[in-house]
């Protein structure tokens, strides 16, 4: 059996006019006007235990919505949702014993103490048993290098720090799955980095199941094996990475320098998507024409001072699909 | 034995982040004292003035003034921030990791946001209560010190209730603190004083509306043995218990209401 | 003539401060039934309070019930006026640091605080206190002596202590300069107001040591000094006096607040704000 199973799962909004003034407020303890607004359409995947899937899609495509409802902070409006088995908004405390959250810009630690001190209230809220505990806890400290913070006080932890103690802290009591919204968003390079390298070691290690929501098309390019994509509250593409990459990753990019600045570059297969003073970036398909050919047919007519090729890249196809399927509906 | 274990990790924790701002926190308690006592000396002063307000003494006020700042002591230790941070929690949408814990929602913010300020409420209260006991020579039998715990518990689950019932609206309105400022406030100022130099209308009111009257009017009459029935049964003397009970109980299933809101709704 | 055009403009200038204090409250004034009720409950609770405690008696060191209702009407009145925020603007500014920005705005900072607070106090008094005594004045019977040498004395001394109140929450505004914390002070002021204003409990029902403390302290000459000049409790020579100890206090806090702002001004520019 699947790790979660989601079918046909609807979550409808009610859009509750929030009316300010006393009158008003008064009027909406009895009262209130609403819009319905549907986040998320009939979606249905399943993950299998020990996967790590990128949750993607532009703001307000459903992507925390959903992740709510796999927590059981929200109640889908229909549909059915299993983790292990368990209906995460019935079985809310169970269900929350096996899982670990991380909600990004949202804290979880005690601000005036050291994170060590919550590690221990966290100890207690999920039973974990001494020996565990200690292994866990040195585990972490190493993997995210959290020796030299571990005894100073949150709040003059940076962001990055703040994040990894705030992971460490969703995974002590060993959770099947884990939830991650936004987990790397507004941290550098290096602590980004770090952090992606951690999911992936306890996915190895612990055989955690990891599903993330994300902006950053590096974090689902180094951590994941699947993505599933949302728009508009429905699934628009779930599989493998590599496959989505090989499938709808078409277009190369050519970067070059011509030495004649006035030229005026023509060609039916080739085309200009950018120009900056005598260096043009040039877009094909290279299902259509060769990379071979793609060279020669610049090279071949002019004069050039440097060349280089790049690969499509996973935000670019993505904000390609966004904006088709956007026109689509 | 799990809850009691936690509760005791969270007083910790939350202890110790006290020690972190220890000056600020001795001051903010003697001054937030010398606020309440300045509200207490007045009153009592005024009464001692006049030797009496309907039927009741200077010492009989100053019982009905603790037995409120006691019971409100209490429910506030408990209840004060989760509810009265509820508003803002929903509003930014950190209610959520509420909903993420292995724990009764409820049981949790009560463990993670009990307010440590109200300890000192409860010690003055205490010593203020014993100075009152011996100045009004009350016998202290068995009975007695029991039924005055028992007012205390009722009490604070009434002024519980009002935290609740006046936080809970939070889940679907912007502003709630109308609310709190009239139940938990504006209207407090009547039991301040023995409900009986009201109008009918307003002893009505506050015992069957807004029962604040349980909190200290009923249950000081049997005390004190006062016979100022008014135009209601003697028995209201030891009703608060029932009134305490049904009212957080209905606060309880209103809370709940309010979760499943939160539920359908989301922030 | 060109100093007389600059002072009209800088006047106008204060008066768009207060109109637009008072417009800022104005866009909530449909909240403005939930402090008229608690303004409403204070008042009928004092004055049952009061009725209570006169029971079977004709008056009190010489004070009469209808006095006592008169003087619950009338304090909550001055208690529109006599309040102020610049402790908590300037408290809050002293303690980032962000008041240097005012020491060098060409407007008096003094004056805007005291535009700003004006603001608050019409509607205050608009839209909270005079309705609520309204809808009392019809419910109770109430008796105020109105003499018009009273209501002139009563209306100076009231704006007196309008100025004391303000320069009381200056200054120690701008004490949080080496206090760090406007709060602590705030409920400390609180209490003071409380205790000796005689807001609540007029001090002729103060006994001798707590008496003793409320004359010396200038909370009085806010609340109970005006009320008992228009209750006509107090002679001509009584009344001249509390206007001239007003004044007293006044010129004593210009001098403090001057030399205050001096020393905060100078540890300011020297640690860099």
């Amino acid at each position: 059996m699947s790790s979660i199973e989601v079918k046909n799962v609807i979550k409808e909004y009610r859009i509750y006019k929030r009316e300010t003034g006393f009158s008003n407020a008064l009027k909406s303890l009895f009262y209130r006007r609403y819009d319905t607004l549907r986040a998320v359409d009939g979606i249905s995947f399943s993950i299998e235990k020990g996967e790590l899937v990128g949750y993607i899609g532009p703001n307000g495509a459903g992507k925390s919505t959903t992740i709510k409802m796999l927590a059981g902070v929200l109640v889908p409006t229909s549909g059915s949702i299993y983790i292990d088995g368990r209906i995460p908004y019935k079985n809310r405390k169970e269900n929350a014993m096996h899982m670990g959250i991380v909600f990004g810009q949202r804290s979880q630690l005690f601000w005036d103490l050291p994170v060590e001190e919550t590690f221990v209230l966290y100890k207690k809220m999920y039973r974990i048993d001494d020996k565990r505990f200690k292994h866990n806890v040195d585990y972490f400290i190493k993997l995210l290098d959290m020796e030299g913070f571990i005894k100073m006080p949150v709040r003059q932890l940076s962001l990055g720090q703040k994040m990894r103690a705030d992971l460490a802290i969703s995974m002590l009591h060993d959770p099947d799955i884990v939830y991650l919204d936004e987990p790397t968003i507004g941290l550098d390079v290096v602590a980004k980095g770090r952090i992606r390298k951690f999911i992936r070691e306890v996915n190895r290690e612990k055989k955690t199941t990891f599903l993330l929501t994300t902006h950053d098309m590096d974090d689902i390019e180094q951590i994941c094996e699947r993505i599933i994509m949302i728009n508009q509250g429905r699934v628009i593409y779930d599989g493998n990475l590599d496959l989505f990459k090989e499938k709808h990753g078409k277009e190369h990019v050519m970067i070059v320098d011509f030495a004649d600045d006035e030229m005026i570059f023509e060609d039916p297969i080739l085309r200009i998507i950018k120009e900056e003073g005598s260096r043009r970036w040039i877009s094909f398909d290279k299902r259509k024409v060769g990379i071979q050919e793609a060279i020669n047919r610049v090279t071949s007519k002019y004069r050039i001072n440097d060349f280089s090729l790049r690969e499509p890249e996973i935000e670019d196809i993505v904000r390609d699909m966004y904006e088709n399927a956007g026109a689509e509906v | 034995m799990y809850y009691l274990e936690m509760y005791l990790s969270f007083i910790k924790v939350r202890f110790q982040e006290l020690f972190q701002d220890r000056i600020s926190f001795i001051l903010s308690t003697i001054v937030m004292e010398a606020s309440y006592g300045a509200d207490f000396l007045l009153i009592w002063l005024i009464v001692y003035k006049f030797r009496t307000i309907g039927v009741w003494g200077p010492y009989e006020i100053m019982f009905l003034f603790a037995l409120n700042l006691m019971s409100y002591s209490v429910a506030g230790f408990f209840l004060f921030h989760p509810t009265t941070r509820l508003s803002s929690m929903v509003r930014t949408g950190r209610f959520d990791e509420v909903l993420t814990k292995p724990l009764n929602a409820f049981t949790y913010l009560m463990f993670r946001d009990f307010n440590p300020g109200y300890i000192s409420h409860i010690a003055l209260n205490i010593a203020l209560m014993i100075f009152c006991i011996i100045k009004l020579g009350l016998s202290v039998t068995l009975v007695n010190v029991l039924f005055l715990i028992l007012t205390i518990i009722s009490g604070a689950l009434i002024q519980g209730a009002g935290f609740i019932f006046t936080s809970v609206p939070s889940f679907w309105m912007v502003q709630n603190n109308f609310l709190m400022e009239t139940i938990m406030y504006d209207l407090k100022y009547f039991i301040r004083y023995p409900i009986s130099i009201y109008n009918k209308f307003i002893q009505i009111i506050l015992t069957f509306i807004i029962p604040y009257a349980f909190i200290n009017f009923y249950p000081a009459q049997f005390f004190l043995k006062k016979n100022d029935f008014l135009i209601f049964h003697p028995v209201f003397q030891f009703l608060s218990p029932v009134v305490g009970i049904l009212l957080i109980l209905g606060a309880y299933r209103f809370w709940l209401f309010g979760i499943s809101k939160y539920e359908s709704t989301g922030s | 003539m060109d100093i007389y055009f600059g002072e009209v403009i800088i006047i106008a200038l204060y008066l768009d401060i207060l109109y637009k204090s008072f417009q800022k409250r104005w866009t909530y004034r449909s909240d403005a039934y939930i402090l008229i009720f608690g303004t409403l409950i204070q008042m009928i609770v004092q004055i049952n309070v009061w009725t209570a405690l006169f029971s079977n008696k004709v008056d009190v060191v010489g004070v009469t019930l209808d006095e006592m209702i008169g003087y619950v009407f009338i304090s909550a009145i001055v208690g529109a006026f006599a309040d102020s925020n610049a402790g908590n603007y300037i408290g809050e500014k002293m303690k980032d640091g962000s008041i240097v920005i005012d020491f060098i705005r060409p407007l008096n900072l003094k004056y805007s605080l005291l535009a700003e607070d004006c603001g608050v106090h019409l509607y205050r008094f608009l839209f909270n206190v005079l309705p609520t005594c309204l809808f009392l004045g019809l419910v109770y019977r109430i008796h105020i002596p109105f003499h018009f040498f009273n209501v002139v004395l009563f209306a100076i001394s009231a704006i007196n202590g309008i100025f004391i109140i303000f320069l009381i929450n200056y200054i120690l505004g701008m004490l949080c300069f080496w206090l760090k914390d406007f709060g602590y002070i705030q409920w400390s002021l609180k209490a003071c107001y409380k205790l000796f204003t005689g807001a609540v409990v007029p001090l002729w029902f103060y006994p001798g040591f707590l008496r003793t403390i409320a004359n010396v302290l200038p909370f009085r000459l806010v609340y109970f000094e005006p009320i008992s000049i228009l209750l006509g409790k107090l002679d001509i020579a009584g009344s001249l006096n509390v206007l001239a100890l007003q004044l007293i206090w006044i010129i004593g806090f210009v001098v403090i607040e001057k030399l205050v702002w001096y020393k905060a001004q100078e540890a300011l520019i020297v640690f860099g704000g």
